[in-house]
């Protein structure tokens, strides 16, 4: 494979090799074509962009990028870099809600443009959320651009590229700066684990804001110098099936989603809405972004047989913005690992076989480090190697890993400067938050999280954000006191539960059952997530440190053994 | 399906939804309230689009945020469909 200086050269040399060939495709609600770019036109429509953006920024300035479903986005996201102008995609607020991430992200990186669609530009209220002061607005369409002389020096390869703000609560966003050399790093490490050829079509739904959509598929694809077919996210939410549609219409070989997809396609499945729908050119179907469940990769291989799918085309994987995206992968056509394990030694962090088979859990193999990458598993306090089949946290060296947040000194290095003890060479890990083991032939096995954090459907929550809403709505619940958490279900879904101490002074004031209604409603409407358990709980019995810290994996463990002081209606 | 049937099927399907049981939801409590969140929203209206032969939008469900007003809703949009 060539090797590139920056995506810069990349998108010239796709331009150049293949200039009628279709880089993107977007499909409207219903599957049609509503909007194609060829590599050319691509190319000339960012550069006829940069020379814009030229007069307004300078190089090294930030841009946030505020785009519906569509292709304008890839126009603005290229354009940024040929400009050296970073970007730094947002996720679209949504209309009624109050309170998101997008104000502390303007702050932290103090943006001097704002992009957006000329439809979107008229949208009043994103004004009025994105207000700062000297933030001048640009709004990107697809009209042909033709043939710009660049003005701007090639980027470096140490150069940010973009800045993804998928880590941090809502009051700290963490953006990882990613370098030109980080991509290429991990465009390069994805292509080998998957295989791709520039015969690779992708047909894509997840937003483009979130790194699985912007660089596992739309900058892979053009990584390889194949097609990719994009959707809208809520298209997709809809009418799942018309991504399965669109897969066998293109004779696509890769589709990607977290797990939850894989189950909506299932749960919505009708034979005679799919006749004549081939799967059988898919040959990866990605799973990351949240935990994969076995039963979920199964009922989606047995359901979806009779179309031609190919169960070893089913891909597990793990990976993070941190580092740049994929961290782990199998290899094409190589189908997936399992390890049946005791559910209670689990609990305990070990892996040890199951007592029976009510004990046993199943867990899917996210694959192995890819290339030039290290992965250990490490005892976070002490941070001690640890070896084959013990768990610990997930930690990984590797040029994909990127070397800063966006003035976040302290998050730097607490995330991205680990140190592994006894061992004197140059390396610095990614401290991923996450725990795991390797097994004998190194295949990574997710088994929880040490970090605060709650995965539904692959959007990542915080648990201090949560636990602010709940507070805010009602001054019975007190500031401080109360801890969100994510307990598997039954079907090992992962679910929201909420803790919530009461004060004293208020107890026979409220109704419970009206202020746990209070509380879900809260939480729904602030963050679209659904509390599964709400716990009210006696005033000073969540546990904390000394030093008052919420202890919330403590709080889950005292919740799964029911020992919480819980309030009960009709106690004093 | 008359009024009542329809109130039944969307009880169910919510209950589903929100792994709660049947009794514990209030055909006046908005959907909110009972924690629906977006995707569950989009799961319910699939379920309903299905069996009541109807295209729906999420905006139905913000518009008439309770099973009594949604099925109020429902019941006259089958009604002034024209006949197949």
């Amino acid at each position: 494979m060539e090797t590139f200086r920056s995506l810069v050269t990349l998108l010239a040399r796709r331009a150049e090799s293949d200039p009628g060939g279709r880089a993107y495709v977007f499909l409207s609600d219903r599957g049609e074509e509503e909007a194609a770019l060829t590599f050319r036109e691509l190319h000339d429509a960012a550069h006829a962009l940069a020379a814009r953006l030229g007069e307004m920024a300078r190089p090294g300035d930030r841009a946030i990028l505020v785009f519906p479903p569509g292709l304008e986005f890839l126009i603005a996201f290229f354009g940024c870099l040929i400009a050296r102008v970073i970007a730094v995609p947002m996720m679209m607020p949504r209309r009624n809600s109050a309170r998101d991430s997008s104000a502390a992200i303007l702050a932290n990186c103090e943006p001097a443009l704002a992009l957006t669609s000329s439809a979107f530009a008229l949208r009043g209220d994103l004004h009025a959320r994105f207000q700062r002061a000297q933030l001048q607005w640009l709004s990107v369409d697809l009209a042909p651009a033709g043939p710009v002389a660049s003005a701007f020096a090639e980027p470096e390869p140490h150069d940010i590229a973009f800045l993804q703000y998928t880590s941090g609560s809502t009051s700290d966003p963490k953006g990882v700066a990613v370098s030109h050399a980080n991509l290429l790093e991990n465009l390069e490490m994805i292509r080998v684990a998957l295989g791709n050829t520039k015969r690779s079509t992708y047909v894509n739904w997840v937003p483009l804001y979130h790194d699985m959509g912007l660089i596992l598929n739309a900058l892979e694809a053009l990584y390889v110098g194949a097609t990719c077919v994009l959707m809208a996210p809520n298209a997709f939410m809809q009418r799942p099936l018309n991504w399965l549609r669109a897969i066998s219409h293109y004779k696509a070989e890769v589709g990607c989603s977290p797990n939850f997809g894989y189950d909506l396609c299932v749960s919505r499945y009708r034979p005679e809405q799919m006749q004549g729908v081939d799967l059988s050119s898919w040959k990866i179907a990605l799973n990351g972004a949240e935990p994969v469940r076995a039963e979920s990769m199964q009922k989606f291989a047995a359901t979806f047989a009779g179309h031609g799918f190919e169960p070893r085309a089913g891909f597990p994987a793990y990976g993070m913005a941190e580092a740049t995206l994929l961290i782990a992968g199998g290899n094409r056509g190589a189908g997936h690992v399992t390890h049946t394990v005791s559910r209670s030694a689990l609990g305990d962090h070990r892996v040890a076989a199951p007592a029976d088979t009510a004990d046993a859990q199943v867990l899917v193999g996210c694959g192995r480090a890819l290339i030039n990458e290290t992965i250990a598993i490490v005892e976070p306090e002490t941070a001690k190697r640890l070896p084959a089949d013990q768990v610990g946290e997930i930690w990984v060296s590797g040029p994909n890993v990127a070397r800063a947040y966006w003035r976040n000194d302290e998050a730097t290095r607490a995330a991205l400067q680990g140190k592994i003890a006894g061992e004197a060479e140059q390396a610095t890990w990614l401290r991923t938050g996450d725990l795991g083991f390797l097994d004998e032939a190194s295949e990574l096995f997710i088994t929880g999280r040490i970090k605060d954090l709650i995965i539904v459907r692959g959007i990542n929550h915080y648990p201090q954000d949560i636990e602010r809403t709940v507070q805010s709505l009602d001054p019975a619940l007190r500031q401080n006191c109360g801890a969100a958490f994510a307990a598997a279900d039954e079907q090992g879904e992962e679910t929201l539960v909420v803790v919530q101490e009461v004060e004293r002074t208020a107890r026979n004031r409220i109704d419970l059952a009206e202020t746990i209604a209070l509380i879900r409603e809260g939480v729904t409407d602030q963050h679209e997530l659904s509390a599964r358990h709400i716990v009210l709980i006696r005033p000073g019995s969540l546990p904390k440190t000394t030093s008052g810290k919420i202890q919330r994996s403590l709080a889950r463990k005292l919740w799964l053994e029911r020992r919480l002081d819980e309030l009960t209606p009709g106690a004093d | 399906m008359t009024r009542e049937q329809i109130s039944e099927f969307c009880v169910a399907s919510l209950a589903n939804v929100l792994r709660m049981p049947k009794e514990r939801i209030e055909t006046g409590t908005k959907f909110n309230r009972l924690g629906l969140d977006s995707a569950m929203v989009v799961y319910v209206m699939m379920e309903l689009e299905e069996k009541l032969g109807l295209e729906l939008s999420t905006d139905d469900f913000y518009d008439y945020p309770t099973v009594d007003a949604l099925s109020n809703h429902l019941c006259e949009k089958r009604a002034a469909r024209p006949a197949a």
